[in-house]
C-alpha cells in the first residue's frame, strides 16, 4: 500500500476519527476545540473591544483608554447662558450673564443582565442563547455621567447618572457573559463548542457588520477627477486627498484641489456641508507663516524649477487681495465666517472660533499646527507635482490606498454621534428655556438642571438596536462616509461555510454598486494575498463583495511607535525641522501622516530595510505590524517617499522574510514595492525579499476548501465558492437552541475522503457538506443530458441527500386582531375556551388532535396545510380563535417555546413553534460536486437497472461525460481517482492545491494507489449494463466523488396552473408562486407563436386561458359599453313613451345609446308630424303616417340590433376606462 | 399544564439536584396555569418547552373524569417518522 509519507510529511492520511469523537463528546474544557476560528473574527471582537477601557488590548502610544473614553473627550463640553447677549446695562443685567458648561464624563456598558425587577431568578447573568430563543436583542446597559458646572469661582462640578437604554453588545466580546469561556462551557450555554462571536443578536436574528473599504488613513493619495472641474470656475481634475482619523476612529476628509490659476482651495465637510478655503489662509492661520516661509516650504530649495516657481508665486500674489498677513488675522478672518455653522460657546472671540475650526476639521490626525502646516506643505508640493506630471495619480480601487471600516469603530462612531446629540439637545433645551425667560432658570438650582435633563432624549439603545437591525445610518454628519444604508447584514446559518463566509466578507461600498464603470470591481495585482480572487459571487455584486484571504488579518490593537521618529533620526534621517532640506534630493519620511523627516533616496532605502530586520527580530521596540511603505524615485511612477503605517484597520499579512528567516507582517501599501516569491523554489537570489508561508495563502476560505482547485479551470472554483454556500449541510450543533426562519439540514453528511488539509485545521468535520458518492461517469439512460444526473433508487432509500428543513413560526398574540394595546393585563390568551370541546373523542373539535388545552400544539404533530398551530382566547368575546399553519407542504411540529418576558412577569403572550419539514431528495433537486459541476436529478434509477462493476459496486450517481470537455474540471477527475484509492486504503486523501508538479503529478500519484488496490491506473473500469448484463465496449471512469446537495430544490420552486386566482381588474391571471399564480406568456412568447403560425395555441393561450370573456357589442354604434337589458321574462313588452313597444334582441337586450338616439329621434318626427313642419328625413317627407321602426321590414329595430363576440376582458375594461375619459370606442362587427 | 424549563443551572446547584450528571440544563418541571407568568419556579427562566406527550395533564385529567381509566393511562406519543 502507498503511504503518504513520500509527500507532505506534515499531513497525516487520517481521519481522526477518535479524536474528533472525542472532541464531540467531550469538548475542551480549557480552550476552543477549534482555535482558529477564533482568530478569524478577531477585527470584529477587538474593534469592539477597543471601545472600552478594559479592551484588554495593548495600550500603544496611548494611556490605553477606550475609544469611547477619547470620544466624549473629542466631543467636549457645551455652554450655555442665562442672559440673552443683549448690551449689558447699568446695574449689570443683560450681556451673557451666567456661564454653565456641560460635558459628558464618563460612559459605562454593562454585561447584559436580568432586570432588577426580576428578585427570583439564580442566574442573573443573560446568554445570548437566551436572546436568540425569546427572539429578544442581547443588550447590556449603557450609563453616562453627565457633568455641569457654573463657570464661576467656587462653584463645583455637578453630575447625574443618565441611562441610555440597552445597547446591543457584540457576542463573546469584552461585555458579553460568553467571553473567553472554553468549548465545554460555551455548550453548557447552549452554544456550539466552535461559537466564534462577533455578530449580534437583535430580535432573535444575528446580525453583523459587514468591513467595508475605505481609503488609507493619514495617506495623501493624488487624484484626477474629471468632476472635480464641475466645483466652479478654474477648477481642474486635479485634487490630492487625505482621510485623517482621529483618534477615535472617526474620520474627516480634507481635499486639496488645485486651480487653473495656480493656488490650492482646501476643502473639508462639516456637518455634510461643504466648505472651501484656500489654502494660503489655513497655511497663514496655522503657524503665522511668512510668505517666505510659505514660498521655502514649497519650494524645498529647488529654485530651477521654474513650473514650482511660477505656481508658488501665483499662489502667493493671489492671497494678497484678502490682505491678511498675520495668523490671527487670518484665524479672526476664519471664525468670523464659521461662527454661525459652527455653534460654539458664544463668548468665544473670533480668534477663538478661528482655532478651534482648524484644529477640528483640518488634518485632523495631527494635533501640532506645525505638524500640520508641514502635512500641508507636503500635500502642495505633491499636488503640483501631479500637475506638473513627475508623479503620477493613485488609484483609489487598488487595495494599496484601502483601508478597511472595522465594526467596532462604526460602532463607537455612531455611540459617538448620538452622545454629542444628546449633549446637544441638554444645551438646546436650556437655552430654549432662556429664550422664552422660562421663570424656572435656575443655574444654581440643580432641579432645574434635572428637569431639563428629562425632557432630552438619552435612549441610544433604541437607535443603535436600529442601526443593527436595519443597517441604516441616521447621522447629520454622515460621518465621512459614502453611504447611509447597507451597514449589516444577517449572518444566515443556512450552512457553516456560508456562516463563516459573512465574518470575513469586505464590501467596496454601496456607492460603487451603482456605478456604470467596471474598473471598480477589477481584480488588481495588489490584492494578492489580502482579498481573495476567488470568492467573490458572479453577477450584479461581482468584484464588490470579496472575501479576505485566509491569512490576511486586520490590525485593530494601536501601535506604539512614538520613539520611532529618534530611532530613524540616528540611523540618518534628517529632523523634520531642519532649515534648509534639497527637496529634489529628498524623500519625505512619514509616519501615519505627520512628516518625521527627510532623507536621501538611498539612505531612505536602508532606512526602509534595517527598520525591516528590527520589526521582524523584534529588535528596538519596532512592532511587527509596522508598514514600512518605501516608494523610490521614479519617472512619472507614484510620489516617492518613506511612509511608516502604525495605525488600526490596515490589511496585514504573514510571509517570510528571507534574508533572517523571521516571520513578517506585510500590508497592501508595501506589498506592491516588494518582490515575494510564492514557493523557496522560486526566490530569485537578491532580487526576493519574502516568500510565501503557504502557496495557497491567498485563497480565502472557503477557495481552499475545493480540493485540488489548481486543476480546476478558475470560473468552475468561483463556482464551487458559490454552491459550497448554498449547499444543505450542516448549520449548526445547537439546532435545538436555534431560532432562525429557516434553517437546511443534512441528515447524512459525511466527511469527504479528498480534502485539503485546512479542512481539519478549520474543524469542518463538525458541519459536514455533503456526502461521498459513487459517481460513474457515462452515458446510460439518456436521462442525464444537460448536467442532469442520475440517482441510485437504492442510494436514495439508504439516505442518501436526505435533508430537512426547519422553518419557524411565531405567534405573537400582541399583534392578533383583538389585541389591546397598552393595557398592562393582555385581553388574548393561548388556550381553549370553553366553546371548544376536546372530550369526548366523537364530539370532540377538529382542532384536539393538534392542540392540547394550553392551546399550544402537540410537539411531533403533522399538520398539513390550514391546521391549527395555535389557539387563543378573547376575553372581550369569549370566542377561541386558530393561529393556522400557512405552509404548503406537511410539517411536524419539533419544538414549542413559551416565551416569558425580560423580567419574567408575564403571562404567556409569544411562542415560538419549530417546524420540521422533511426533504427527501425527490427529481427535480440539484446536487453538485465541490467543482461548479452542478446537475439536477432526473431519475431515481432502480438499482437493479444500474450497471456494476467487476466487483459488484453500483454508482450512487451517474453524470454524462459531456460534463467535462468544455468546463475543464479536472480537479473533479482527480477527486474522483483520490476518492477511490482512498476508500479503498483507509486513507484520507489530500487535496491541497499547489502539491504536486510536472515532475510529481496527481495521476501519478493516485493512479499508483489505485493500482496497488487492484484498479486500473487510471481510474477507469469495465463495467456491466444493468439491464442486458453485457460488458460495455469502454472503460468507464468510476470513483468517489463527494456531493453537496443544493438548497434550490424543486418542492420550492415548482409552479403550475390550470385554472387559479384572477386580478380583479383584468381577470387575467395574477402572477406570483405563492398565490398560486401563472407564468407570463409575454410579447416575445407571442411573437415565437406567431412565426410558428400555430393560431390555435396563440388563442389558447393568450384568450382561452386568460381573459376570455363574451361582450355583447350593438352592430349599429360599435359600442361595448351601452349594453341594456328588458325583462322580457314574462313574455310583456315594455311600452315606451312613445306608448309603442320597445325593440330589443330575444333576451331583451338593447343598446342603450342607439335606442335613446332611436327615440329621439322619433320624438323629433312626432313632434315636426304635430307642428306641420317637414321632418328631415328626405324618404319620409311625404308619407303621413309614422310608421314604428320595428314594424318597417328589412331593418331591425334601432338599438336592438346586438351581436355576441369574444373579446378579452381586458378590453371591456379599456372600453370602460376610455369611456370615462370622454373616448368612445367603436367596433366594426362583420 | 406542565412544561420544561429552559434554562441551565448554576454549577454549584447541580450537586442538589437530580438532573441528568454532567448536564447543566436546569430542565425542571413546571406547573404553569392558565393566565401565569411564564417563569421557572426552579431557576427563574424565562423560556419553557412544551413536553411531548399528552399524559399528565391537569386539564386534561379533569375532562375525562369518568371515563375508564384505561384510557387516562394511554400514552400518547407520536410514533417516530
Amino acid at each position: 500500500m502507498p503511504d503518504g509519507s513520500s509527500r507532505l510529511g506534515a499531513y497525516k492520511h487520517t481521519f481522526n476519527t477518535l479524536a474528533r469523537e472525542r472532541n464531540f463528546k467531550q469538548p475542551s474544557d480549557s480552550g476552543s476545540t477549534v482555535p482558529i476560528l477564533n482568530e478569524f473574527v478577531a477585527p470584529h471582537l477587538e474593534s469592539f473591544n477597543a471601545l472600552f477601557d478594559d479592551s484588554n488590548l495593548p495600550p500603544g502610544d496611548g494611556d490605553g483608554r477606550g475609544l469611547l473614553s477619547l470620544a466624549i473627550k473629542d466631543i467636549g463640553e457645551r455652554v450655555v447662558f442665562d442672559g440673552t447677549g443683549a448690551v449689558p446695562s447699568e446695574n449689570g443685567s443683560g450681556g451673557w450673564g451666567k456661564r454653565l458648561s456641560m460635558w459628558i464624563d464618563q460612559v459605562t456598558i454593562a454585561r447584559p443582565m436580568v432586570p432588577d425587577k426580576d428578585r427570583q431568578t439564580t442566574e442573573r447573568k443573560v446568554y445570548p442563547s437566551e436572546a436568540r430563543e425569546r427572539l429578544t436583542s442581547y443588550r447590556g446597559r449603557m450609563t453616562v455621567k453627565l457633568c455641569w458646572k457654573l463657570d464661576a469661582p467656587g462653584q463645583p462640578v455637578r453630575s447625574t447618572e443618565k441611562d441610555c437604554g440597552l445597547i446591543p453588545i457584540m457576542v463573546r466580546s469584552v461585555r458579553c457573559n460568553l467571553r473567553s469561556l472554553s468549548s465545554s462551557e460555551l455548550v453548557r450555554h447552549h452554544e456550539e463548542p466552535e461559537e466564534f462571536g462577533g455578530y449580534f443578536v437583535i430580535n432573535g436574528n444575528e446580525r453583523l457588520i459587514r468591513y467595508l473599504i475605505l481609503p488609507r488613513r493619514n495617506h495623501v493619495i493624488a487624484l484626477n477627477r474629471p468632476s472635480f472641474t464641475n466645483r466652479g470656475p478654474s477648477y481642474t481634475p486635479y485634487a490630492v486627498q487625505i482621510r485623517c482619523v482621529r483618534p477615535d476612529q472617526t474620520s474627516i476628509t480634507n481635499t486639496l484641489h488645485y486651480l487653473s490659476n495656480g493656488s490650492a482651495m482646501l476643502r473639508f465637510s462639516w456637518r455634510k456641508q461643504e466648505y472651501v478655503v484656500p489654502i494660503m489662509l489655513v497655511l497663514k492661520a496655522l503657524v503665522g507663516a511668512s510668505d517666505k516661509e510659505i514660498f521655502e516650504g514649497v519650494m524645498m530649495q529647488d529654485y530651477d524649477n521654474t513650473f514650482l516657481t511660477d505656481r508658488v508665486e501665483l499662489l502667493l500674489r493671489s492671497y494678497k487681495v484678502f490682505s491678511l498677513h498675520t495668523g490671527d488675522q487670518c484665524l479672526e478672518y476664519l471664525g468670523d465666517k464659521f461662527r454661525v455653522v459652527l455653534g460654539l460657546p458664544e463668548d468665544w472671540t473670533n480668534l477663538a472660533v478661528g482655532a478651534w475650526l482648524v484644529r477640528k476639521l483640518v488634518l485632523v490626525h495631527l494635533d501640532n499646527p506645525r505638524d500640520k502646516f508641514r502635512m500641508l506643505l507636503f500635500m502642495l508640493r505633491k499636488l503640483y507635482s501631479i500637475v506638473s506630471k513627475t508623479c503620477t495619480v493613485d488609484n483609489p480601487d487598488s487595495p494599496q490606498h484601502q483601508e478597511v471600516l472595522l465594526p467596532g469603530s462604526l460602532y463607537g462612531m455612531i455611540i459617538k454621534e448620538k452622545l454629542e446629540e444628546a449633549l446637544n439637545q441638554f444645551r438646546a433645551q436650556i437655552a430654549l428655556d432662556v429664550r422664552r425667560q422660562d421663570p424656572s432658570v435656575d443655574f444654581f438650582n440643580d432641579q432645574y438642571i434635572k428637569k431639563a435633563l428629562l425632557r432630552v432624549n438619552f435612549d441610544i439603545g433604541a437607535r443603535l438596536a436600529n442601526f443593527l437591525a436595519t443597517g441604516n445610518l441616521v447621522s447629520p454628519t454622515g460621518l465621512d462616509l459614502q453611504q447611509a444604508s447597507g451597514f449589516t447584514i444577517v449572518a444566515e446559518k443556512l450552512n457553516w461555510h456560508r456562516y463563516i463566509s459573512h465574518f470575513r466578507c469586505i464590501h467596496r461600498g454601496a456607492f460603487f454598486a451603482e456605478l456604470k464603470t467596471t474598473t471598480v470591481r477589477k481584480l488588481l495585482p495588489e490584492a494578492w494575498g489580502f482579498l481573495c480572487p476567488v470568492h467573490t459571487p458572479d453577477g450584479s455584486p461581482c468584484g464588490l463583495l470579496n472575501h479576505l484571504s485566509r491569512t490576511c488579518r486586520i490590525v485593530t490593537a494601536p501601535l506604539a511607535v512614538a520613539h520611532l521618529p529618534a530611532l530613524l533620526v540616528s540611523q540618518g534621517m534628517t529632523q523634520a525641522f531642519a532649515p534648509s532640506v534639497d527637496g529634489s534630493q529628498n524623500l519625505c519620511v512619514q509616519l501615519d501622516g505627520r512628516v518625521i523627516g527627510w532623507a536621501r533616496p538611498s539612505v531612505a532605502k536602508d532606512l526602509a530595510t534595517t527598520l525591516r530586520i528590527w520589526k521582524t527580530e523584534a529588535k528596538n521596540g519596532v512592532p511587527l505590524d509596522l508598514e514600512i511603505g518605501f516608494v523610490p524615485s521614479s519617472e512619472g511612477g507614484q510620489y516617492p517617499g518613506l511612509y511608516l503605517f502604525a495605525s488600526r484597520s490596515r490589511m496585514m499579512r504573514p510571509v517570510k522574510y528571507v534574508p533572517n528567516g523571521r516571520n513578517d507582517q506585510i500590508g497592501s501599501f508595501e506589498q506592491v514595492y516588494m518582490d515575494i516569491a510564492i514557493t523557496p523554489a522560486e526566490i530569485e537570489p537578491n532580487v526576493s525579499t519574502h516568500v510565501e508561508h503557504a502557496p495557497t495563502n491567498f485563497l480565502s476560505i472557503l477557495a481552499n476548501m475545493t480540493p485540488f482547485s489548481d486543476f480546476n479551470q478558475s470560473p468552475r472554483n468561483i463556482y464551487q465558492c458559490q454552491m459550497g454556500k448554498q449547499t444543505m449541510g450542516t448549520p449548526s450543533t445547537a439546532l435545538k437552541h436555534r431560532t432562525d426562519n429557516k434553517l437546511y439540514r443534512l441528515q447524512s453528511g459525511q466527511t469527504p475522503i479528498v480534502r485539503p488539509s485546512l479542512h481539519n485545521t478549520y474543524g469542518m468535520d463538525s458541519f459536514p457538506n455533503g456526502t461521498n458518492a459513487v459517481v460513474a461517469v457515462i452515458s446510460y439512460t439518456g436521462y442525464d443530458m444537460e448536467d442532469a444526473m442520475i440517482l441510485n433508487k437504492s442510494a436514495h432509500e439508504r439516505g442518501f441527500g436526505y435533508g430537512t428543513v426547519y422553518k419557524s413560526q411565531i405567534v405573537d398574540l400582541k399583534e392578533q386582531r383583538g389585541a389591546v394595546k397598552s393595557t398592562t393585563s393582555p385581553t388574548l390568551h393561548f388556550g381553549l375556551g370553553h366553546d371548544i370541546y376536546t372530550e369526548p373523542a366523537e364530539k370532540a373539535h377538529s382542532c384536539a388532535q393538534f392542540l392540547g388545552r394550553d392551546g399550544l400544539p402537540f410537539v411531533g404533530a403533522r399538520l398539513s396545510p390550514g391546521d391549527p398551530v395555535a389557539g387563543y382566547m378573547d376575553d372581550t368575546t369569549g370566542r377561541t380563535s386558530f393561529v393556522k399553519y400557512k405552509g404548503d407542504e406537511i410539517a411536524y411540529i419539533d419544538e414549542v417555546r413559551l416565551l416569558g418576558s425580560d423580567a419574567g412577569d408575564t403571562e404567556l403572550q409569544k411562542i415560538h413553534v419549530t417546524l420540521r419539514i422533511t426533504r427527501s431528495p425527490v427529481i427535480g433537486d440539484k446536487f453538485s460536486s465541490r467543482h461548479g459541476q452542478k446537475g439536477v436529478c432526473s431519475q431515481k434509477w432502480p438499482a437493479v437497472d444500474m450497471p456494476f462493476s467487476e466487483s459488484g459496486i453500483q454508482p450512487d450517481v451517474i453524470i454524462n461525460p459531456h460534463a467535462f470537455p468544455s468546463r475543464m474540471t479536472i480537479g473533479m477527475l482527480v477527486e474522483s481517482m483520490a476518492g477511490k484509492a482512498g476508500a479503498m486504503h483507509g486513507l484520507a486523501q489530500d487535496a491541497t492545491p499547489f502539491t504536486f508538479s510536472e515532475s510529481d503529478t496527481a495521476i501519478d500519484y493516485f493512479g499508483k494507489q489505485l493500482l496497488a488496490a487492484g484498479y486500473n491506473y487510471y481510474g477507469s473500469e469495465p463495467m456491466y449494463s444493468g439491464i442486458t448484463g453485457q460488458e460495455f465496449a469502454a472503460d468507464i471512469y468510476f470513483g468517489v466523488v463527494y456531493y453537496q446537495r443544493l438548497r434550490h430544490m424543486v418542492l420550492d420552486k415548482f409552479q403550475v396552473r390550470t385554472t387559479g386566482p384572477v386580478d380583479p381588474v383584468t381577470r387575467q391571471p395574477v402572477k406570483g408562486r405563492k398565490r398560486a399564480g401563472g407564468i407570463r406568456f409575454g410579447e416575445m412568447e407571442r411573437d415565437a407563436l406567431i412565426a410558428h403560425g400555430t393560431s390555435f395555441l396563440l388563442q389558447d393561450r393568450l384568450m382561452n386561458c386568460s381573459d376570455y370573456s363574451t361582450a355583447w357589442v350593438c352592430r349599429t354604434c360599435g359600442s361595448l359599453i351601452s349594453l341594456g337589458y328588458d325583462d322580457v321574462s314574462l313574455g310583456e313588452m315594455e311600452i315606451s313613451a312613445s306608448h309603442l313597444p320597445k325593440s330589443s334582441g330575444p333576451g331583451g337586450e338593447y343598446c342603450r345609446t342607439c335606442r335613446a338616439s332611436a327615440e329621439e329621434e322619433d320624438e323629433r318626427t312626432r313632434k315636426a308630424l304635430a307642428t306641420g313642419q317637414n321632418p328631415d328625413r328626405l324618404g319620409l317627407s311625404d308619407v303621413r303616417v309614422a310608421i314604428p321602426s320595428q314594424h318597417v321590414l328589412g331593418s331591425r329595430p334601432k338599438g336592438s340590433d346586438l351581436d355576441i363576440v369574444a373579446v378579452p376582458y381586458v378590453f371591456r375594461y379599456l372600453c370602460a376606462e376610455l369611456a370615462s375619459m370622454g373616448i368612445a370606442v367603436s367596433l366594426e362587427v362583420r | 399544564m406542565e412544561y420544561l424549563c429552559a434554562g441551565e443551572l448554576l454549577a454549584r446547584e447541580l450537586g442538589s439536584r437530580l438532573t441528568c450528571l454532567g448536564h447543566a440544563d436546569c430542565g425542571a418541571k413546571n406547573e404553569i396555569k392558565a393566565r401565569e407568568p411564564i417563569r421557572c419556579r426552579e431557576c427563574g427562566h424565562r423560556i419553557m418547552y412544551k413536553k411531548r406527550t399528552k399524559r399528565s395533564e391537569s386539564g386534561f385529567l379533569m375532562y375525562s373524569v369518568g371515563l375508564s381509566n384505561a384510557n387516562l393511562h394511554t400514552v400518547v406519543q407520536f410514533e417516530a417518522r
